[in-house]
This record gives C-alpha cells, structure tokens and sequence, in this order.
C-alpha cells in the first residue's frame, strides 16, 4: 500500500433515500495522521456521509460511488468483511456519550468484549486497556461502573479509549463533543489532539460547532444539502466564501457574547 | 450483582413485596416437603377411606376429610406441586415461545415483524380463558392437555409485549454503537437488546402466575384440567361444590390456596416491577 495516499478517500458519493438525493460528495479525503473537519447545520448529511463509510446505512437507501479505505474499496464488500473493519480499523465515537454504551454492562465488561470480538489475544488485552486508559487519563476504577455511574465526559473517554485499545487507524467523531458541557468540550478536543500525535490515529471530526472545529482541524470541509461547499485551511472560517459558512460564521456566538448574556 | 445487602434492603421497605416472597417461600418449602408433612400422603394418590369421610376439621384430620374420606390438608400440600408447580412450568413454556419470536420480531423489524405480530394478533383476538378452553375441550380432558391449551393462549402476550421493548431498545444508541463496533446483528440482538429489554416480560410473567394458577384451577373445576385422584386444588373445589352448605371445608380450604397463591405470585411481581420495569411503576 502506498503510505502517501489517503487513509479514507470517499469518490462521487450519491445517497439516496426514497428518490430525494441527500449526499452527494465528489471528493472527501483523510490523509494518515491527519485531522479533517466536516462541518455542516443539522440534516446537512454529515451523519448519513459517516455511515455509508461504515455500511450501515437504512435498508431503504441506495449508494452509488466509492469509498476506499487504506486502498481497499470498501463498497459492495461483504457484511463479514465490513465488521472486521467496523470498531477495529475504522471506530465511532457518537455524540451520545453514556447513552452509547449499553447499559447492562459494565464499562470494562465492554471494552474487554470488543477486545474478545476482534481477536486480541488474551496475553495482549491487559496490557491494551492499560494503555489505552492512559492515554486518555482515565481512572481504571472507573472500569467496574455501570454507564449510569458515569459522566458524559467519563463515558465519552471510555469509548475513545476502545479504539484505542483496538489500534483503530481512523475515528469519525460524530459530534463527539456536542452533548457535553464545555470545559469537558475542551480536553475531549486535547484527546484527539493528543490521540493523533501519541497513536497516529487520523481522525473526522463531523460537527456543526466551528469553533472546535477550527481548533483543532487541518482542513475542513463545509457541507450544505449534502454537498462539499467550502474547503480549506481553518482559515476558511476568517475568510468565508459560500453562504452557509457565512451564515455559520455569523451564528457562532463569540465569547464576549456568550459571557454578556450569562448571568 | 445487587450485594445481598442491598437486596435485603429493598425488600424490607416493600411490605407487599416481602409478603409475597414469603407466601412463595412457603408454597416451595410445602411443594419439596410435601411427603414428610401431610400426615395421609396416601390421599394425595390412590387411597380412599370409607370410613371417616366427611369428617369436619381438627383432630388427625387438620382441615376435615372429602367424600372419598382423603385428608385434605394432605391433599392441599401435594397440591402445590400440581396447582403451582405446573403453573410455573406453563408461564416457562409460554416465555420460552414468546420471548424469542418477540425479540427477533422487534429487532429485526420490517416484513418478519409483521407477519409474526399478524400471526400474534390472530392469537390475541380471542380471550385467552375463551380459547383455552376450547383448545382444551377439542384436545380432551386432561392436565397436559389443559396445561398445553394454556400455554398456547398465553404466549403471544410476551410475543407481543417483548416485540415492543425490542422495536423501542433496537433504537437506542448503545444498539447503534454495538452495531459500529462490528458486532453481529445476532450478537447484537442477544447480548445488547436482549438483557435491556427482559425486564417488563419478568415482570408481567410473575404477575400473570396468578392469573395461570386461576385458570388452570378453572379448567380443572370444569372437568378440563386434572382428573380424579389428582390433588390439584380447583379440581378439589369442584368435587366440594355441592357440599359448600353442609361440609364448607372441603371446598374452602382449596379455594383458600387458589387465593393465596395467586396473591403471593401478584404482590411478587409489583415488588419487583418498581426494579425491573421502573416507567410501570404509578407514582404517589
């Protein structure tokens, strides 16, 4: 494989549902090591764009394109195929941070069954977890709790530290941090920083939040009605060209406005 | 799981919940030690005693004798073996059916899910008593038979009430989360939708152990259930009907038991609803 090209490179992606066209992307790259930004409003596509990558899109969509993955079409490959690459290779993070994890279980009985899943050797998983808990400076006591005993911001560092402990290359962020308060906003933006640096872990962060975005992204990507709009450096967001990024730019509340409204 | 501590704790506070386990405690301990305290084990079977029949409660005879002249009490004890026992192995055997073609129904959703609920609804559109009996009229009397009809009218309820647990859990993140992490559907099915979604059914089945003692009691009063000499307690009831006037014991006291079971096994589910089934629960 040739280290220089894309890690994900998503070709003439048409989706559609019942006739109406919701994503239709000509070009959409990550580079190995790279962080990109999709930023979009709500019903832009973003997360329809996200589970085609994966295949798990509704029974009642049609797909038409390509989507390559570490140079391997991942489009029309069988279901078996698609979850060796689910979790392992390629992990979600959900915007929904305890309410993604099921509630039955205990967190480590859930990293430790995803382990199990893809094959980790015994002799390996300890070692793993270990690690993967550093990395996103989890306490391993935490392990033995139930999602409900959870925070948002415990629960959401329990599932980056699966894909951590699963080696996964790539993680789509599907608005990762949108449910969570904002100082926790912040050091789940410094996990993925640091994930790239320490793991070399490429990450699409898909959000409707510029700001964090525009912290934290190489290159982002504006989609609007399913199509890519705007690309660029995060000085897209300075110097914004197409319409909806204006308007995003404009509704984003700077900080002095935020703080003048907050008693 | 909950420490025994914890446990203890929860039942203490739920009086109802407490009488209920006790009443079922009872109910085993008679069913397993049934041959060492009735004092006739013999009239729970074959024997007759000509000679002391219809003999009023006290003496060697606790609650009185029936018109074979069988002890009663003896044959309430054995009883709980037949009256309860098989009633717990009905609701089994109804779960065993609905749970399953419900949990896939609700998981797998589209054209399964509604040609099983079809089928269930054409199930559900008869009373259950009304069908049961008739499944147990056209098989003929007996108590495999009854037990058989029973099971056959009860279980698309827990089809149908595990089908919407699932459909509803199916929806939920976790599911989703499950699914990206390259889990097969069955997988997914079985260990993430499954456990979060038994509860309400646990629930409901302990409650309906009422309801299935009273009927199955029912179609043994009718002739449809147990035959002669089977201590089963409706059929008790039936063979004291005549006699409610002169000699009440003989259908009282097994009447009594139908009662009190099927209390124990209502009062069992309620406590259990408010930790299994919390959004059933009625609030103050």
């Amino acid at each position: 494989m040739n280290p220089d090209a894309p890690l994900l490179s998503i070709r003439d992606l048409v989706i559609e549902i019942r006739g109406r066209r919701l994503v239709d992307v000509a070009e959409l790259s990550v580079d190995r090591g790279q962080i990109v930004g999709l930023v979009g409003e709500s019903g832009a596509g973003k997360s329809l764009l996200l589970s085609s990558i994966l295949g798990l899109l509704p029974a009642d969509a049609t797909v038409r394109g390509s989507i390559i993955f570490d140079g391997v079409e991942l489009r029309g490959v069988s279901e078996r195929l698609l979850r060796e690459v689910r979790g392992r290779r390629i992990a979600v993070v959900l915007q929904a941070a305890r309410a993604a994890l099921t509630p039955t279980l205990r967190a480590g009985t859930w990293i430790e069954r995803a382990l199990v899943l893809h094959r980790v050797p015994a002799a390996e998983r300890r070692s793993r977890i270990a690690h993967a808990l550093d990395a996103v400076r989890l306490d391993p006591a935490l392990l033995r709790r139930y999602p409900h005993q959870l925070s948002g911001g415990e629960a959401q560092r329990v599932a980056i530290a699966l894909a951590v402990a699963l080696h996964a290359e790539l993680l789509l962020a599907d608005e990762a941090t949108s449910a969570l308060d904002v100082t926790v906003q912040a050091e789940v933006a410094e996990l993925f920083r640091e994930l790239r640096l320490t793991e070399g872990t490429s990450i699409l962060i898909v959000s409707h939040d510029l700001a964090l975005v525009a912290g934290l992204a190489d290159r982002i990507d504006i989609i609007a009605d399913g199509s890519i709009v705007e690309r660029g450096g995060p000085s897209v967001l300075s110097k914004p060209q197409h319409r909806v990024t204006r308007e995003m730019v404009a509704a984003n509340p700077t900080l002095e406005r935020v703080q003048g409204v907050a008693p | 799981m909950a420490a025994p501590g914890r446990a203890l704790r929860y039942v203490a506070v739920r009086p109802g919940l407490a009488i209920g386990l006790s009443i079922v405690a009872i109910l085993a301990m008679g069913a397993i030690l049934a041959p060492l305290l009735a004092p006739f084990p013999g009239d729970a079977g074959n024997d007759t005693n000509l000679l002391a029949t219809l003999q009023p409660p006290g003496g060697v005879h606790p609650l009185g004798t029936d018109l074979a002249g069988r002890d009663v009490w003896s044959r309430i004890l054995f009883g709980v073996r037949i009256s309860v026992g098989v009633s717990v192995v009905i609701i089994v055997a109804a779960l065993a059916v609905g749970v399953p073609v419900g949990l896939f129904a609700g998981a797998a959703g589209g054209a399964l899910d509604a040609l099983l609920m079809r089928i269930v609804d054409i199930f559900l559109a008869f009373p259950s008593l009304l069908l049961a009996l008739a499944i147990a009229a056209t098989l003929g009397p007996s108590m495999e038979h009854a037990a058989i009809a029973i099971v056959v009218s009860w279980w698309p309820w827990y089809a149908r009430l595990m089908r919407g647990e699932a459909a509803a859990i199916r929806g939920r993140a976790y599911v989703e989360a499950a699914r990206l992490l390259g889990i097969a559907p069955w997988r997914v099915t079985l260990r993430h939708i499954l456990p979060n979604a038994i509860g309400p059914v646990i629930v409901q089945s302990s409650l309906d152990l009422g309801g299935v003692i009273l009927t199955f009691a029912a179609l043994s009063f009718l002739g449809l259930g147990a035959q002669d000499p089977t201590p089963e307690w409706g059929l008790m009831v039936e063979q004291g009907r005549t006699l409610t006037s002169t000699q009440p014991w003989v259908a009282l006291f097994p009447g009594a038991a139908i009662m009190v079971a099927a209390l124990a096994f209502t009062l069992l589910g309620e406590g259990l609803r408010e930790r299994l089934d919390p959004k059933g629960v009625a609030r103050p």
